[in-house]
């Protein structure tokens, strides 16, 4: 019995924080210092590795892709041709603003021809389900717009480099063709989180310019 | 045909440049994000109520039409109901190409359309 009081005394004094303080008060000190330089160790550190690692999803090599958007293929699930043209255009929109691409032309731009290093993004949609605002408003729980499409990366001689399945959906606020954008800027991300090849180790040396 | 987008520069497309055109209806809800707001802090459902009535029918027009160095544009017009077809047709008796409506099989045009490959 007493042996345990003495345990629980002794515990208590080591762990209390006032016994802590106390007793430890030059090496309280000293540790709040070295806290100090880790935290701004850690500060200088941090944002390197971001900055690094940025610059390394971005193009993957010193030499930038561009991309060529493809017409949208609806696939065979009765999408509206507003909404093949809105993600299309939304596409377009949301490539250029992650600034992955060196250019990101049109579908058809003749311009693109003599592009090196060019991708060309095709996109299918496989689900496809409208939706209505109304119905979205008055039951909150049904009448989503929901798209989900199947995007590839291919070079000029049909290589597949990237491929992705990607949602866009519209749940609660705001119009059915919202779900094109949401869908756009989806694509977008996924792409840029996953890092694309080298140019020399996809193409041969005449379209990649390296020798 | 001449359309400008939120204050951007006007877009002047030339009627023979236009690939395709389609007409589709919509439907909103009125008042915007502010109005939604509103009506989802009405209490009762009250709110609900509203979205039953403050609804609008539309027109969707969409241009397809190609630039000057053949790159292909969509172009997204949201019309009063019933004017879409009305500038359909003066867009088509311009000169404007259109292809033949495909006809949709009677499932396609059900509320939910779904192709699990």
């Amino acid at each position: 019995m007493t042996n345990r009081k003495d345990l629980l005394a002794a515990t208590k004094t080591t762990l209390g924080l006032s016994g802590f303080h106390r007793p430890n008060r030059h090496c309280g000190l000293l540790a709040t210092v070295i806290l100090l330089v880790c935290a701004l160790q850690l500060q200088v550190i941090v944002p390197t590795v971001h900055a690094e690692s940025s610059t390394d999803g971005k193009s993957g090599g010193a030499q930038p892709w561009s991309v060529q958007v493809d017409r949208v293929d609806p696939g065979d699930v009765g999408l509206d041709p507003s909404f093949g043209a809105a993600i299309y255009e939304n596409l377009l929109e949301e490539l250029a603003k992650t600034e992955q691409f060196k250019q990101v032309y049109r579908s058809g731009d003749r311009n693109a021809n003599d592009a090196p290093g060019l991708l060309i993004l095709k996109t299918t949609v496989q689900k496809y389900t409208p939706g209505s605002e109304t119905r979205r408003a008055v039951t909150t729980v049904s009448g989503a717009t929901k798209l989900n499409v199947r995007v590839q990366l291919v070079t000029r001689k049909g290589q597949v480099v990237e491929e992705h399945v990607v949602d866009g959906n519209v749940r609660f606020i705001g119009g059915n063709l919202r779900a094109t954008h949401n869908l756009a800027h989806n694509v977008a991300a996924t792409l840029k989180k996953s890092p694309l090849p080298e140019q020399a180790a996809v193409l041969p040396e005449k379209e990649s310019g390296s020798k | 045909m001449q359309f400008q987008h939120d204050g951007s520069t006007a877009a002047q497309v030339n009627i023979s440049s236009i690939q395709d055109i389609f007409v589709e209806g919509g439907d909103k809800q009125l008042g915007g994000t502010a109005m939604t707001l509103g009506k989802t802090a009405a209490p009762f459902g009250g709110g609900r109520v509203v979205s039953l009535f403050a609804h609008k029918k539309y027109d969707v027009l969409t241009v397809e039409y190609l630039d000057n160095s053949g790159g292909f544009h969509g172009a997204i017009f949201q019309l009063e109901k019933g004017q879409g077809e009305t500038f359909k047709k003066a867009l088509v008796a311009d000169g404007a190409h259109i292809t033949p409506p495909v006809e949709r099989s009677p499932t396609q045009s059900t509320l939910e359309v779904k192709n699990d490959k």
